[in-house]
């Protein structure tokens, strides 16, 4: 009787389930926060490069998100959106306070206890050091597209809404950003 | 000169290196890139694509952080006057619960509907002049059905 009842969210889309927590509906929310928490967590780790802050920074946008649901812009889709507020909030941040993002020293802490590397420790840091310096080294425009695409695998669609420029523009960062950072990253990966 | 890739040559980066390649998949990346450039980009693709899981591992979120979201949005939320055990309609999730519903509750109106009618139709009330003609004796219109004898009549008169 219990499943009759209950309005399946899970099958909802995002822009649904936003219109529904604007209504007050808890189980929209809810679902939308298992949608969107870990991937969210992950950009904000990328840009910040500090597990707590962006655990802070995911609180703070979802807080947002309950206060002002309203702000969804319901003519672009629900993850250009949010990535979009979330990309904000870090460029604000960086207004804010000089970032060091060359060294990942995350991972030198969580190496110590890790048990089963994909691949050998050293490639391992030594590449995530270097894309964050190859990375940087662009223009943000590009920078955030390259990301977007092969870190948070958005859509091309998606990608245009969240930077707000055409598909074709989109489609050119990411070749000229892909070759250049593979070119640069080549060094690494050759055995 | 190209200068962008297709999504064909996008998904085949992530997934194969040049050497592997069919024939006509490598005339299709070759028409954007050397060989050369396709390998470097498929390594750098594939490299990424391992830290991003790697990553996505290693990271969490402290479970009360999702209560102290909930207990916020409650809170915006909360209505004043809720009454227990009320079962959300709207939120019924039954195929064509709503019409039905609707369609019953039409129907429950017409048959009330109806059915008062019919109690007024049956309490109609008669004006005074029906009352009277159905109700008063007039003498005077009544026939005798029988011959009074005298002591019949004296004691009708007294």
């Amino acid at each position: 009787m219990t499943f009759f009842l209950s309005k399946k969210y899970s099958v909802s889309s995002d822009e649904e389930l936003i219109l529904y927590v604007s209504k007050g509906k808890e189980k929209a929310f809810d679902e939308l926060y298992k949608r969107y928490a870990k991937k969210l967590l992950y950009f904000f780790f990328q840009k910040l490069n500090d597990e707590e802050k962006a655990n802070d920074f995911l609180q703070d946008l979802f807080l947002k998100i309950i206060e002002h649901p309203n702000k969804f812009d319901e003519t672009k889709k629900f993850s250009s959106w949010i990535y979009s507020v979330a990309h904000n909030m870090c460029k604000n941040e960086f207004r804010n306070e000089e970032l060091h993002l060359s060294k990942n020293n995350f991972f030198k802490e969580k190496q110590e206890n890790n048990v089963t590397p994909f691949f050998c420790e050293i490639d391992l840091k030594l590449f995530n050091a270097t894309l964050c310096q190859e990375l940087n080294k662009l223009e943000e425009t590009h920078r955030l597209t390259f990301e977007l695409r092969y870190m948070h695998e958005l859509t091309l669609n998606e990608i245009a809404e969240a930077t707000e420029v055409s598909i074709g523009t989109v489609k050119s960062r990411l070749f000229y950003t892909t070759k250049k950072l593979a070119k640069e990253l080549h060094f690494l990966t050759e055995k | 000169m190209n200068t962008s890739f297709n999504k064909k040559i996008e998904h085949l980066f992530k997934e194969k290196s040049f050497s592997e390649l069919t024939f006509s998949e490598k005339e299709t990346v070759l028409t954007s890139l050397s060989a050369e450039e396709y390998d470097e980009i498929h390594t750098c693709i594939k490299n990424i694509s391992l830290k991003n899981k790697k990553d996505a591992q290693n990271l969490s979120i402290p479970q009360n952080n999702k209560e102290q979201l909930l207990q916020h949005f409650r809170k915006k939320h909360q209505t004043q006057f809720s009454m227990p055990f009320t079962v959300p309609f709207i939120e019924i999730s039954i195929p064509y619960f709503k019409p039905a519903f609707l369609a019953t509750c039409v129907l429950a109106f017409f048959v009330i509907a109806t059915v008062m009618n019919k109690e007024k139709e049956d309490n109609y009330e008669l004006t005074i002049e029906e009352f009277n003609k159905y109700t008063t004796l007039y003498e005077d219109h009544m026939e005798s059905d029988y011959e009074l004898d005298e002591t019949t009549a004296f004691l009708m008169n007294m």
